[in-house]
């Protein structure tokens, strides 16, 4: 009995940090352009942004988590 | 007879020279956080949204014309382009009230655009509020826009002081009865901080000429192709 309890809560340890680093993982996987994507489609659909003001809107953020290194051309 | 004469016609040469002939208004334009209680607002982009700057923009205006734009700023920090400025607008607008002309110069996929704005249908309310030392009263309008999930709708509020008899504003706006003090474009708030009248006679206002004059639809058009055709929708 001991055992299986033992057994599951290594089970469910395990799990978690499986969860955990996969989360970590997504979050600091994700690319400039993607969060930028992201950013500017949410952004559009909760200022009512016009197309070419979704574009700006995506350039600022992409620029802005570039920093001064914009080496990637996107556009 | 002719004293009553001489002395009513100095007044009014008096009043003439001194209505202001031209301006200078200084707005400050922020974005406002969404507010609709039915829907939660993504906490990434009310993060982003707090976080953002104040722009200031400049209008200057004679008796016929109208330019607005944004004030350059000489920090290098500031160099770099704001998401207000997505909304404000970063070109030029130019309003010629005599030929009921508006137009947007802006750039696009590096090239000048002369966007020809159509005619905004104002319904002035019965709204008024004191904003600084002018009543204000409120007029407005709806706007078709086209957005990437098709055409929206876009809902402007307008308060214009007829203290003030010129009819210009921020952006493609104005044609009310009085200077635009106060605009909210959807989630784009702009507010008159600085207003200076003047009756200097001579401040000339240039209509752009740079760029490729279309109208609203065919820029459309023009930035529907560019943009679908971009990495970003390519995916």
């Amino acid at each position: 009995m001991k055992k299986i309890v033992l057994c599951l809560v290594f089970v469910f340890a395990s799990s978690n940090t499986i969860i955990v680093n996969a989360s970590t993982l997504n979050m600091f996987d994700e690319s400039c352009f993607e969060k930028a994507d992201r950013q500017a489609t949410n952004l559009a659909i909760w200022l009512n942004l016009t197309l070419d003001e979704e574009h700006t809107a995506f350039g600022v953020l992409y620029d802005d988590c570039m920093g001064d290194n914009i080496d990637e051309f996107v556009f | 007879m002719k004293l009553l004469n001489l002395i009513t016609f100095l007044l009014l040469f008096i009043l003439f020279n001194t209505v202001a002939q031209s301006g200078e208004v200084i707005y400050q334009a922020e974005i406002l956080t969404p507010n609709n209680k039915n829907q939660k607002v993504n906490t990434e982009v009310l993060k982003l949204l707090k976080s953002q700057k104040k722009i200031d923009y400049k209008l200057i205006f004679n008796t016929n014309k109208s330019l607005f734009k944004k004030i350059k700023s000489l920090k290098i920090s500031d160099k770099k382009l704001h998401l207000v400025e997505a909304l404000a607008g970063n070109g030029l607008y130019y309003f010629q009230k005599n030929d009921n002309l508006v137009l947007f110069q802006t750039l696009f996929s590096d090239e000048y655009f002369i966007i020809k704005k159509t005619k905004i249908d104002w319904v002035i309310t019965q709204n008024s509020k004191k904003i600084g030392q002018y009543v204000c009263y409120e007029a407005r309008a709806k706007k078709e826009i086209e957005t990437r999930r098709g055409k929206s709708i876009r809902n402007i509020s307008a308060w214009f002081a007829p203290d003030i008899p010129y009819n210009f504003g921020p952006k493609e706006y104005g044609y009310l009865p009085g200077l635009i003090i106060e605009l909210k474009e959807d989630n784009l708030l702009l507010k008159a901080k600085e207003i200076n009248l003047s009756n200097k006679k001579n401040i000339v206002i240039r209509k752009p000429t740079k760029g490729i004059n279309v109208t609203q639809r065919e820029y459309d058009s023009i930035v529907k192709k560019v943009i679908f055709n971009s990495k970003r929708y390519r995916q």
